[in-house]
């Protein structure tokens, strides 16, 4: 079974009068536990696939399935169930909420799917570990470099053991250095726990540690390249 | 998500804007303040005033007062309400209140028979009004003001020290313990067995009544004078010559001219001191024996008639013998025609009037909980706009619709509920306060009472109720962030 299977889709917004077509018809596949990454210039539908992929947004037309899982037959509440127990997100701005430490934003998935607080604790200390800030745990947001933050991102995309993680642009608020050690780190996470990622970025640096490149242009599929 | 960890986030989000959440309490705070305040006044001076009473009025008392016809008050209104209009019908049963049934009723030796039958009563006597003009002790050059109540008003409970009267129309007096300190005596044997001097006067307008001669002529002028106002002549010279024939006619009737009438000449009654009543609310009371009660009530009505067979006036005292008869005395009272009053229905009257007064109050303080509600909805709404980014964030991790709104809501709701637990508190403090200052200025008159009391159920209704207006007032800023498009909340700035 695919992890991702895109068919036809299309997204289409109203803009006054007019319309855009975010995304134009188009289809794809990625593999279970395949490392996927998108490119294209600004406007060309990435982000946009990754909201209708992650479940934030809804196709105009198309279908979408993620582990076999059709999202367009999805309500609004089933979609929410969908992104905490089966998708993990990581942002270009992080997006950590400021006024909790970083065990606490790891800790957020977990306190929503309802779990006890010594188990989700506990699996927050974990990842925390895992991704190398077990001494910045009780750290809030502020006090963090942004590779550290990022880093907490992760361990909170991470944290509700989710089948597929979604990365927008990870690296893009980050330098050099500290880029390529967040997709290194991407790359061990996808190679140690075969999680299917999509990562969508304009640095052909961090894609080429990807399996699979699909190149969009105006909300089409351009072209697919797939390593040997 | 567990209810425990949604209390601690919302908590966790209040104090995040420390000033804000403050500043949004404060119209909560201070109509919980307001509404603790005057409650627990209102209560506090109903339940002091309800003792007070109790404390000088007779419980064994049933007053008996004549129904039909008496009510002055309503069928003078009648001829005012009819003016302009064509002439009523008067319907069955609603005789009493037109003018033309005006009179005042006095209850008749036959009344007063079957009253002394009723099952349950032990003495039956007239309803005695004295006007004191003042009180004044043997071998002392100073008068001091007072209020003459007959015993039977007042009961046993009242005698604090000595014997009580030794007969009915004894010419004793039981005065009040306020006295000593005015006179300038330091313990009650210093005026016990002394003599005063109690001066009663006669008041014309009671006279006139007295003496049956009051005959409605000013209210008949009265009308006269609104008839003609109301229809004024073409000829304005003959509306004046008109109106001043009215003018005369109304001045020259028997109530006016009681009314012009200066009191006459004050009555004395000598009395010995028989007993110290207990400092009440009213400090200038003195108590005599029925008997000699009624020797005064004669005084006032100019008339040594009154209160004999030959005029009882226009009330009767029934003494019941027990408590327990009060109820019955009461009703075979009223299935005689009259209207029925004891302690009862006068502190019943009582507390109606304090609630009424309470709920005027707590109107006002629901003025502070009204605009509250627009700080509360104001507040969450800017917190949404604010967090616009931090619930996409939420949206992306999973959370629900319900859940987004639920957090709104209770971040609402504990607003409410810290608001009034604070103004509760404030209020409590407030009441506090209030009991301090009046011990220190009234404490003479109310003794160890406290005028605010705070009634039990008031705080937990309070929090229960400012919750409510909290979760009322988030409903809606809750629903707006439950509808945003994650989408958007992501990008915003």
């Amino acid at each position: 079974m695919a992890a991702i299977e895109a068919e036809n889709l299309t997204r289409v917004y109203r803009v006054g009068d007019g319309e855009v077509r975010a995304l134009d018809g188009l289809s794809l596949s990625v593999p279970e536990g395949e490392l996927a990454a998108v490119m294209g210039p600004s406007g060309s539908g990435k982000s946009t696939l990754l909201a209708l992929l992650g479940g934030l947004d809804t196709a105009t037309a198309g279908r979408v399935s993620v582990h076999g899982e059709a999202l367009e037959t999805k309500s609004a509440d089933e979609l929410a169930t969908y992104r905490r127990d089966s998708v993990g997100f990581i942002f270009q701005d992080f997006f950590l909420l400021g006024h909790l430490t970083a065990e606490e934003n790891v800790e957020v998935p977990l306190k929503l799917a309802g779990m006890e607080r010594p188990e989700r604790l506990a699996r927050a200390r974990e990842l925390i570990e895992q991704v190398g800030l077990g001494h910045r745990g009780g750290h809030l947001p502020n006090q963090l470099s942004g590779g550290e933050r990022q880093r907490v991102a992760i361990a909170r995309a991470l944290s509700n053991r989710p089948k597929l993680v979604l990365a927008d642009e990870p690296t893009g608020n980050l330098d050099e250095k500290t880029g390529h050690e967040i997709a290194d780190m991407l790359v061990q996470l996808n190679a140690e726990q075969n999680i299917a990622m999509l990562l969508v970025t304009h640095n052909p640096v961090v894609a080429d540690r990807a399996q699979r490149q699909f190149r969009l242009g105006s909300g089409k599929l351009i072209e697919e390249t797939v390593k040997p | 998500m567990k209810t425990r960890d949604l209390f601690h986030d919302v908590f966790l989000n209040l104090t995040r804007k420390k000033m804000r959440t403050a500043l949004t309490m404060v119209g909560v705070i201070i109509g919980a303040l307001a509404v603790v305040t005057t409650v627990s006044l209102g209560h506090g001076l109903s339940s002091f005033l309800d003792q007070q009473v109790r404390a000088v009025t007779n419980p064994l008392a049933v007053e008996a007062w004549p129904k039909k016809g008496g009510r002055p008050g309503r069928a003078a209104g009648s001829m005012f309400r009819n003016i302009g209009k064509a002439p009523q019908e008067i319907k069955k049963g609603e005789e009493d209140d037109f003018f033309g049934s005006l009179k005042i009723k006095t209850i008749d030796n036959e009344m007063v028979e079957r009253m002394r039958k009723i099952d349950g009563v032990e003495r039956v006597q007239p309803k005695v009004f004295v006007l004191a003009r003042s009180v004044q002790l043997d071998d002392d050059s100073r008068e001091f003001d007072t209020i003459v109540v007959p015993w039977i008003d007042a009961g046993a409970q009242v005698l604090s020290t000595g014997p009580g009267f030794s007969s009915i129309d004894a010419r004793e007096c039981i005065i009040s313990e306020a006295y000593l300190e005015s006179m300038g005596f330091d313990s009650p044997d210093q005026l016990m067995g002394r003599t005063v001097t109690i001066r009663v006067t006669e008041h014309p307008m009671f006279a006139l009544v007295g003496r049956g001669g009051l005959d409605s002529s000013a209210l008949e002028n009265f009308q006269n004078i609104a008839t003609l106002l109301k229809n004024p002549p073409k000829n304005r010279v003959r509306m004046v010559f008109n109106l001043f024939f009215l003018l005369r006619d109304l001045a020259n009737s028997e109530e006016l001219k009681a009314m012009a009438e200066p009191e006459g000449e004050p009555v004395e009654f000598r009395a010995k001191v028989v007993g110290i009543s207990k400092k009440g609310l009213l400090t200038n009371i003195v108590y005599v024996p029925d008997g000699f009660a009624m020797q005064m009530g004669r005084v006032l009505f100019n008339n040594e008639e009154m209160h004999t067979e030959k005029n009882w006036g226009m009330g009767m005292v029934l003494l019941a013998k027990s408590k327990a008869d009060v109820p019955r005395v009461r009703l075979a009272v009223e299935e005689m025609g009259f209207r029925a009053r004891t302690i009862e229905d006068f502190i019943g009257k009582l507390h109606d009037f304090f609630a009424t007064l309470q709920s005027i109050m707590v109107l006002f303080g629901s003025i502070a909980f009204f605009v509250a509600t627009f700080s509360i909805v104001n507040t969450l709404l800017m917190a949404v706009v604010e967090r616009k980014r931090e619930i996409g964030v939420l949206q992306a991790l999973g959370a629900t619709r319900g859940h987004i709104m639920k957090m709104f809501a209770c971040e609402a709701a504990a607003i409410g509920l810290l608001g009034g637990l604070l103004g509760g508190l404030a209020g409590w403090a407030m009441a506090q306060a209030g009991n301090a200052f009046s011990h220190y200025k009234w404490g003479h008159i109310i003794g160890s009472a406290d005028l605010f009391v705070m009634p039990g159920w008031l705080f937990p209704v309070l929090l229960v109720f400012t919750t409510l207006l909290g979760l009322v007032a988030g409903v809606y800023p809750a629903w707006r962030a439950s509808r945003l498009d994650p989408v958007a909340a992501l990008r915003y700035e």
